[in-house]
């Protein structure tokens, strides 16, 4: 009975967290998800039956998915590397990190600006490649534009999470696999990959409903009017341009589905490989 | 690598680490030349450098000074891989990914053996160390000893020229200990394969080894067969390490050849010198069992403070009347609080330099 009691007392330390969660996201969530019915006039799924025969709704979901899949898993697969490189605590593993912490803290907005500039007509790097006789490739206005500001901005996020889970695997175990012979690859693909393979799953997923939700530099440095007319932008038209909460509702629930979906298929597929501790000494 | 080397040689082995921006050598000009077949330990207190001397000769560390042969090549400056030594870690090292039969197999597998032997070898390497029905069992669903006796399989199996041990029975218990102490004996001798064992437990090493490094600080103080390392240490702080526990501070009276005439607080001693004493104080070192009851050679008299029953045998501590501590192990019995009369014999106490003279 007093066990009891006192596995109540701790169980009252989550009410704050809980009531926390449930105002801010469950309530809203629930609220949006009914909204996104028009349970009032008649057809209780027009919203849903609109946005997948309307020529500029439906098609959001396969240009955002074109846009964030391919970019995170590019920034995945160039983090590994890198981090691998960088495992060692070293001058250079700081220097890197710190370099890349700085355009998590600039914000998409600014990130944006800079490109516009950059890469624009008059920006320097357009008039350099000039001088050696190339042309402007058109870096920006385009899923291009989009596709290099997401990598910029995502990548850092990336690789630091790697990085940590990298440095977290006892180095005693590469070298143990190094004194039966193991090569520096094949320290890599038997021993570092199958350990990180949980880490990067989770990586993969935060990165991907990041760049799926990607807005400010889709409609700034992308043509938000064709081709990364992403599914935010539609979301955002429907609620601040036209006022149709309900459709718009209908909107963001379609794109926390497609998110929901592709993070279930990587969790899944990281449910195959081994999840635990990573190191290999005494327990 | 060379499955035919004749020596290895350590050559000035030397590494040192770089602590808070100080300099230390963990392992200081190991000079060691060890016949192919030979079992050798390396003994020596907690943090003596060890384990840095087996990671060094693996090629996990490099080193900060000297060489490291095979006959005529060098080898310290090829990587672990390319070495081809197996290396039972101290903290094991398992592959936490992988089962208890997948740990194994690893070397082999990256030795590209057919799948067949493969899964023979595991076997029987498993079944060597008792573990032949937890093969499915991941490292971390396994006791320490458990994991422990994987380490050694996994390091076995691949029948490396030369195996590297470092402590590896500490987390059995004494039954188990004494069974794989045997095992590795015996797999040693079958295989001729060469064996740099490391421990801090005496007995192992008494018992296991062709020859004995006893190491401290760093230096290597001795190598020898275990009888030698045993009876006649080289130096006070092998001494101490084998269990020379009665350590007499005494004036040089005379020199005489190899025996050294000395006194003591409230005693007189004649003790043979191990270590030129140049000195006018020297160090005597006696181990529990060499006293006797009763006159003989050197005779003290000291007083009983305890008596420990252990078995067959008693432990007894006794003071002499100007403040020194002798230990003392013997069937006999004494009574305590009384004086007695003890002696020992000129052949069984070794006279050191004193330290710092
Ligand atoms: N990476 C390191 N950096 C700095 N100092 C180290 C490092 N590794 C070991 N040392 C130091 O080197 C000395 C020797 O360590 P080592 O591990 O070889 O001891 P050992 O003889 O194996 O001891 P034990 O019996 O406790 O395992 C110790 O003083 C230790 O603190
Ligand atoms: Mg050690």
């Amino acid at each position: 009975m007093k066990h009891f009691l006192a596995y109540n007392k701790a169980m009252l330390l989550l009410v704050p967290a809980t009531a926390f969660i449930f105002i801010v996201f469950v309530y809203p969530f629930i609220y949006g998800f009914l909204w996104s019915f028009n349970f009032l006039e008649g057809d209780w799924l027009a919203n849903y039956k609109s946005f997948f025969s309307r020529g500029d709704m439906y098609p959001t979901i396969l240009v955002t998915l074109k846009l964030s899949l391919p970019v995170t898993i590019f920034n995945v697969l160039l983090a590994i590397p890198i981090a691998f490189a960088l495992r060692q605590k070293s001058r250079y593993q700081k220097m890197v990190t710190t370099i890349l912490v700085v355009p998590i803290t600039l914000g998409a907005v600014l990130l944006a600006e800079g490109m516009l500039t950059y890469f624009g007509p008059k920006g320097w790097f357009i008039q350099a490649i000039a001088i050696l006789g190339i042309d402007d490739p058109k870096l920006i206005h385009n899923a291009t534009g989009v596709i290099i500001s997401l990598v910029i901005s995502g990548f850092p996020f990336i690789f630091l999470l790697v990085l940590s889970y990298i440095t977290g695997i006892d180095p005693g175990l590469p070298r143990a696999a190094a004194t039966l012979g193991a090569s520096p690859w094949e320290q890599f693909r038997y021993i570092y990959l199958p350990l990180l393979t949980p880490g990067i799953a989770m990586a993969f997923c935060l990165a991907f409903v990041q760049a799926f939700s990607v807005y400010p530099s889709a409609v700034l440095l992308g043509s938000p009017a064709g081709p990364t007319r992403v599914i935010s932008i539609a979301a955002y038209e429907t609620a601040f341009e036209r006022y149709d909460y309900s459709m718009a509702s209908a909107v963001a629930m379609i794109m926390g589905f497609v998110q929901l979906i592709v993070v279930a298929i990587v969790l899944k597929l990281r449910g195959l490989f081994y999840r635990g501790p990573v190191t290999g000494g005494k327990g | 690598m060379n499955h035919d080397f004749t020596t290895l040689h350590l050559e000035n082995m030397t590494r040192r680490f770089y602590n808070a921006g100080k300099e230390f050598s963990a392992l200081n000009k190991m000079n060691i030349d060890i016949p192919r077949g030979e079992f050798i330990t390396f003994l020596g207190p907690s943090g003596c450098g060890k384990s840095t001397a087996l990671n060094c000769i693996a090629g996990l560390f490099p080193l900060s000074d000297g060489r490291i042969m095979l006959d005529n090549t060098r080898v310290d400056n090829l990587p672990p891989e390319k070495r081809g030594f197996g290396m039972v870690f101290q903290n094991y090292a398992l592959f936490p990914h992988m089962t208890v039969k997948e740990n194994v197999a690893f070397g082999l597998l990256m030795r590209k053996t057919p799948k067949s032997e493969i899964e023979k070898k595991v076997n029987v390497a498993l079944s060597l160390v008792q573990l032949s029905d937890q093969g499915t069992k991941l490292p971390g669903q396994l006791s320490g000893g458990q994991q422990q006796r994987v380490a050694i399989a996994r390091a076995i199996v691949i029948e490396p020229p030369l195996i590297l041990m470092d402590e590896p029975l500490s987390n059995l218990d004494a039954k188990l200990r004494l069974e794989m102490r045997s095992e590795i004996r015996r797999i040693h001798y079958e295989l001729k394969r060469t064996t740099i064992y490391v421990t801090h437990d005496q007995d192992e090493a008494l018992s296991l080894a062709d020859r004995i490094v006893v190491m401290e600080a760093g230096k290597v103080q001795q190598v020898a067969k275990p009888q030698t390392i045993y009876s006649a240490p080289a130096t006070i702080g092998v001494a101490k390490f084998m269990g020379y526990r009665t350590i007499l501070k005494a004036d040089v009276l005379s020199i005489d050849g190899d025996k050294a005439v000395l006194s003591g607080k409230g005693l007189n001693i004649t003790a043979k010198i191990m270590q030129p004493i140049k000195g006018k104080k020297a160090l005597v070192a006696i181990r529990p069992e060499d006293f006797n009851i009763g006159k003989g050679e050197n005779n003290i008299e000291a007083n009983v403070e305890m008596m420990e029953y252990c078995g067959y045998n008693s432990q007894v501590t006794l003071k002499t009347d100007g403040g020194e501590i002798i230990h003392m192990r013997t069937p006999g019995v004494l009574q305590e609080k009384q004086k007695a009369q003890i002696s020992i014999s000129t052949e069984r106490a070794l006279a050191y330099p004193a330290e710092g003279v």
